[in-house]
């Protein structure tokens, strides 16, 4: 075999390229550090320079009146104002004012609005909210608005609730309710998205900070064509146990989608009337899993006597888990007796009715 | 009365800083848990207002120490943010003496300070 050795020229040329290859990667890590630096130390000397007027807007030092309360006005310095002209000056601003909001309310947090207004940052978000194709920068612009409180925007902000980007979709549903309370579900008849059931979670923690106040419109959603409407509807009825609405809740049981029945049966659990349960179990035959273990859930609620016959024959099914859902219903419903129905039945000390038992025994001491 | 106010966020910390001045008090800074540990140490003051999140110390561990203190009893205010209840919670376990959910409007914590300065004036 011919071993081929590299020409001294070659090996030269190549040592010299690799290093400056070198030299360029750290010259090029060097400069964009050095530029990191700097704009680090322009953020902070923004920031700094930005806290020291919003320290004076916060305490009515440079807060003027014109005719009466409702009309305040800041007179920013001249050299905020030069400084204000300039992008990244007013992202720093934005960041600054924004976290500043979220701390203080009253008088305090109306001088930042204003403040905000006056530096045009609302018009930049508006701006961004309209004519930018980027959909993090609209959801952004949402966002700003909403936690500014800028309740004057909502027509703005209303149309965007059936935006195609969900995240946008997300935040305009989010600043309805933050700018507007319960006010704000009207977003709900006309929503033609699926409402995520994570957004539903975050809508009904965002109204629970709002004092309650009724709100018209609930039959409405619950006939809406858009199944998530209709389950953050039965929601809405159960948090805010709207008990008048049992009819036109009930009526939701023979809706098409499974999820919605399940809402449905879960929401009755929690508006029971007497005649509830055997509703109920009325289309337990029809029904898919789920449904059937939420039905025998609901009879831990709203479970009476005329159910008992129903709940023996399910502790008799194949599956476990409707056995220990009947058992514990028949438990609450037959109160003290419940334990002693059980073990007289000829299969209780059999597997797995032997455990079921020692559990509900436990339950039941406890 | 001598307070220490401890909070990361400076437009707040000053906010409070300036209003409860406006009411007489004596008011000491801290931007973090650590300063604001080191502060109760050195000064003894008689209320902290304390953040729960903070850099370096949590607000959890200032009210420890604050309620640790064996020369003077320390009472102490939470600042929380929505979502800390269970935070809150723990917080009165280790005997928090009030708290107060942001965004909140500083008058509001002036008045609580006043609460506890005219508790403190009826005690012996």
């Amino acid at each position: 075999m011919q071993v081929k050795f590299i020409g001294i020229h070659l090996l030269i040329t190549l040592t010299v390229i690799f290093l400056m290859a070198i030299l360029l990667i750290i010259l090029s890590t060097f400069f964009y550090l050095l530029y990191k630096r700097k704009r680090s130390k322009q953020r902070d000397d923004l920031q700094r320079l930005f806290y020291l007027l919003i320290g004076k807007v916060i305490f009515n030092e440079t807060v003027i009146s014109e005719k009466g309360e409702n009309n305040k006005r800041i007179i920013i310095p001249r050299k905020f104002q030069k400084k204000l002209k300039k992008r990244y000056a007013r992202q720093v601003m934005k960041t600054v004012i924004l976290d500043s909001k979220n701390n203080l309310t009253d008088a305090y947090g109306e001088n930042l609005k204003i403040l905000y207004n006056q530096t045009g940052l609302k018009k930049d978000a508006l701006r961004n909210l309209y004519f930018d194709s980027r959909w993090y920068l609209k959801a952004d612009a949402i966002q700003e608005l909403s936690r500014m409180q800028q309740a004057d925007c909502l027509h703005h902000i209303y149309r965007y609730v059936n935006h195609k980007n969900r995240y946008v979709r997300m935040e305009a549903e989010s600043a309805m309710i933050n700018l507007w309370g319960f006010r704000g579900l009207r977003f709900l008849n006309f929503i033609a998205y699926p409402i995520s059931e994570w957004q539903q979670i975050k809508l009904l923690r965002q109204l629970a900070h709002f004092k309650y106040e009724e709100f018209k419109g609930i039959e409405k959603w619950l006939r809406s064509s858009n199944d998530s409407v209709v389950i953050f509807a039965l929601k809405l009825v159960r948090v805010y146990h709207r008990f008048e609405l049992y009819d036109a809740v009930k009526e939701v049981l023979l809706h098409p989608c499974a999820d919605v029945r399940k809402n449905c049966i879960i929401t009755l659990r929690n508006i029971y009337r007497e005649d509830t349960a055997l509703l109920l179990i009325k289309n337990y035959d029809q029904e898919g899993r789920d449904c059937k273990l939420a039905i025998l859930d609901a009879m831990s609620e709203a479970g009476t006597e005329d159910v008992i016959p129903f709940l023996m024959e399910e502790i008799e099914h194949g599956d476990d888990e409707y056995k220990l859902k009947a058992a514990n219903a028949i438990m609450v419903v037959k109160r003290g007796e419940g334990l002693q129905l059980l073990k007289s039945q000829p299969f209780a000390g059999s597997f797995p009715w032997n455990e079921i038992i020692v559990q509900l025994k436990g339950e039941e001491a406890g | 009365m001598r307070i220490l106010v401890a909070e990361d966020e400076p437009i707040l910390l000053k906010t409070i800083h300036l209003r409860l001045i406006k009411d007489g008090h004596e008011v000491i800074n801290a931007a973090d848990g650590k300063q604001a540990i080191q502060e109760i140490n050195d000064k003894g003051p008689d209320l902290v207002i304390t953040d729960i999140m903070m850099p370096f110390s949590s607000g959890l561990e200032v009210l420890n120490c604050a309620k640790q203190n064996i020369h003077k009893k320390i009472r102490v205010i939470m600042l929380t943010a929505m979502g800390q209840e269970n935070m809150v919670i723990e917080a009165f376990k280790l005997g928090a003496d009030d708290y107060v959910t942001k965004p909140f409007s500083p008058n509001e914590l002036a008045m609580r300070v006043r609460r506890f300065e005219l508790n403190n004036a009826v005690r012996p």
